[in-house]
């Protein structure tokens, strides 16, 4: 069932890309409320990060303001905390590599903004997010954004068909040029804002500083190769993802090695040659999906990071999630990464690497 | 749109906007200076604090001008000599709050469980306590015996600072009766304009203003004021028995507005205690706040959880949990309605109409 469009809540976080999205929707004559959540606040005097600073509030309120539409903020940074950051937190702790924007989005973000349309009387959700979505008689289904540079598709699977059905993307159509050219021609005061990074609660990127400022320091431990031999010590296994050449500070002038698992029991990081980094096999657990797999599996392609082109892999379904065989050998199968499905530029499912 | 919410601020009433309107041409000048200009604005700046005593029961000498309530709640309590020691009530603003904080001494909160105030000997006062309570608290409206504490500080030797910032133009107010040393007071709440505050220091108190500068307002309160804002506040000064007057009708559409809340099951806030009749602070179990407030915003009620200063932080109302300790969930679920002389029947038939479509709406 498609619904029909009442009032619009946009999701607000003050940055270029929402702020253009609910200005559309307002010159296409929809009656819009602006929402931004209060999800994190910034650490420190310099704070860099460019989500849910105190001037991104502003922003956002500003935004509103010019638009001539309300504007709430509403604060879920225990909720975010709970749901993402600790979470986040434990599977550093365990030798992964989370993908933390599809929980956000699917425990906080989208879902909790569906919620709230329902008190504020809106019948959609809005974001500036680069992605597609298409309400048709059979459902509601995603697709990439026409940037695909800037596609945040990868990010979206996990959402709930309630959720989904009630969300509108007014930027999917948009490459991020034309984006900030409809903000200069909307008058968006805040057009010209650098983008954000892709990870707003750790706005420098050093994960591994986030994590001991927020667990503690953790005990070092040893590098070894392949045979067990021990080539060096580390400080953290979180300052490691797979595939991760930097930092290991071996010494020596052998062949360069890269980070081939971690081994959170016995703190270990597992090195080896770049050989060894590929692997045409991939196992996704907690898997969702707007199209069931057929049991005899689908040709499909599959994104196994944010950053990586969809590759083509046979796709069959399992008790929770699903099994990629890809046809070309893949670098770095990160456990904790979301992988996702896709059939053209259709997004079939997704789970998280195993 | 329907405005319940005059204890974050009260629309500024006809008489005064036409005070300040008729003061403009005069009120630009600096009051301090020697010249006709200076003498006119001064003239008008003491008029307007001539009013204001007059409606506190004060001398003007007595009375500071600030440009807010919480700049007269920091000189006021920041400028006690020799204390030891802080008693406030759970209940405080952060604008006492936090200026408690500041002074570095040790802070006893009494408790007011379920929202009855403790009798005045309870309080433990003793010499060299500064005690520092609100009159009509903003949220829930909950009155403190302040005459009886400020009574049982003199008693034992202690200062007293009240901040009577709600209190003005909903209970009587004459600070000669009180008995306290300091006290703040806001035009805000009583149809003058924001910007506009004023703090009675006691003759003789112990007290020396913590702000540096020049001898404005005695020196208490340095710096150029903005006379036509305390035309405003002299204006709206000259009001408050109109509005003392109105307060039988407001409390019986409190009561009205309260009536139906609790039909739609609201919980009441403070009810078990003595309240002001501008206020009724109600917690909806399971919903959120700062939601509700939105959602009626669009329904076209203007109301808040809270005190307008927290808005936008889902930290539950410290008003609530010094009022129930054991509940932070009645203290996250809290609307704060606040009517005002202006407030109708018909204000409270079609705000309660739009509550009851909100709360109906589906849950979260």
């Amino acid at each position: 069932m498609t619904r029909p469009i009442g009032k619009v809540l946009v999701a607000m976080s003050g940055g270029v890309d929402s702020s253009v999205a609910a200005a559309l929707l307002r010159e296409q004559g929809h009656d819009v409320v602006g929402v931004t959540l209060h999800l994190w606040d910034a650490e420190g005097e310099n704070k860099v990060g460019r989500c849910c600073a105190p001037e991104d509030r502003e922003d956002a309120r500003r935004t509103c303001d010019h638009l001539g539409i309300p504007h709430y903020v509403l604060d879920e940074r225990a909720a975010f905390r709970r749901e993402v950051v600790e979470p986040f937190l434990d599977e550093y702790r365990r030798g992964r590599t989370p993908t933390p924007c599809v929980h956000c989005n699917r425990t906080v973000k989208l879902e909790m903004l569906a919620r709230l349309a329902d008190e504020l009387g809106c019948s959609h959700v809005a974001t500036g997010h680069y992605a597609k979505i298409v309400h048709g008689p059979e459902g509601t289904r995603l697709f990439r954004g026409r940037d695909l540079d800037k596609d945040q598709s990868y990010f979206l699977f996990g959402l709930s068909p309630e959720t989904r059905s009630r969300l509108l993307f007014p930027l999917g159509d948009l490459l991020k040029s034309e984006t900030r050219a409809e903000g200069e021609r909307l008058g968006v005061p805040n057009a010209k804002k650098p983008d954000s990074q892709e990870l707003c609660f750790v706005p420098d990127g050093d994960v591994a500083a986030f994590t001991r400022r927020e667990r503690g320091g953790e005990a070092g431990g040893l590098v070894v190769d392949e045979e067990g031999r021990v080539l060096g010590k580390h400080d953290e296994i979180a300052a490691f993802t797979i595939g991760k050449r930097k930092g290991l500070a071996l010494g020596g002038g052998s062949a360069p090695r890269y980070v081939l698992r971690i081994v959170p029991d016995s703190n270990t990081v597992v090195v080896g040659g770049a050989e060894k980094l590929v692997s045409k096999t991939l196992e996704a657990r907690d898997g969702h999906f707007l199209h069931a797999l057929p049991p005899e599996g689908l040709e499909a392609s599959v994104r196994i990071r944010y950053r990586h082109e969809p590759a083509p892999a046979h796709v069959r379904p399992t008790a929770t999630g699903f099994v990629a065989e890809f046809v070309e050998p893949q670098r770095a199968i990160t456990p904790g990464q979301a992988a996702v499905i896709y059939v053209g530029d259709e997004v079939i499912g997704g789970g998280f690497i195993a | 749109m329907i405005y319940l919410d005059h204890h974050a601020a009260t629309p500024v009433s006809p008489e005064v906007r036409a005070a300040m309107d008729a003061a403009r041409d005069r009120a630009w000048a600096n009051a301090s200076s020697a010249h006709r200009f200076g003498r006119e604005a001064r003239a008008l700046l003491e008029d307007a604090r001539a009013a204001v005593a007059e409606a506190i029961g004060a001398e003007p000498a007595s009375v500071v001008f600030t440009s807010t309530g919480t700049e007269a709640c920091h000189v006021g309590l920041a400028g006690f000599r020799g204390l030891r020691r802080v008693v406030m009530s759970p209940l405080e603003h952060p604008a006492v709050a936090e200026n408690c904080a500041a002074l570095g001494l040790p802070v006893h909160r009494f408790e007011m469980t379920g929202g009855r105030p403790p009798p005045a000997e309870a309080l433990g006062l003793r010499e060299g306590d500064l005690l520092a309570v609100t009159w009509v608290n903003h949220e829930t409206g909950t009155i403190l015996p302040v005459e009886d504490y400020c009574r049982a500080a003199r008693e034992a030797g202690a200062s007293s600072f009240v901040d009577g910032i709600q209190a003005l133009g909903k209970v009587p107010v004459n600070v000669r009766a009180l008995g306290a040393d300091a006290v703040a007071f806001a035009a805000q709440k009583v149809g003058g304009p924001t910007g506009a505050a004023a703090l009675f220091v006691r003759r003789g108190a112990p007290h020396d203003s913590p702000l540096l500068g020049g001898p404005q307002e005695r020196g208490r309160r340095p710096g150029t004021p903005d006379v036509e804002r305390f035309v405003g506040f002299g204006a709206a000064a000259k009001a408050i028995p109109g509005r003392l007057a109105a307060m039988p009708r407001v409390a019986a559409l409190r009561d009205r507005l309260e009536a139906g809340l609790l039909a739609l099951g609201a919980e009441v806030n403070g009810r078990e205690g003595p309240r002001a009749a501008t206020v009724t602070d109600v917690s909806f179990r399971g919903r959120r706040g700062p939601v509700l407030v939105a959602a009626l915003d669009l329904a076209g009620v203007a109301c808040s959880h809270g005190s307008a200063c927290s808005s936008g932080l889902d930290e539950p109302s410290k008003v609530l949990l010094g009022l129930y300790p054991d509940d932070p969930e009645r203290a996250r679920s809290a609307l704060r309605l606040s009517l005002g002389p202006e407030t109708t029947g018909d204000d409270v038939d079609r705000a309660l109409a739009a509550i009851a479509k909100v709360i109906g709406a589906a849950k979260p």
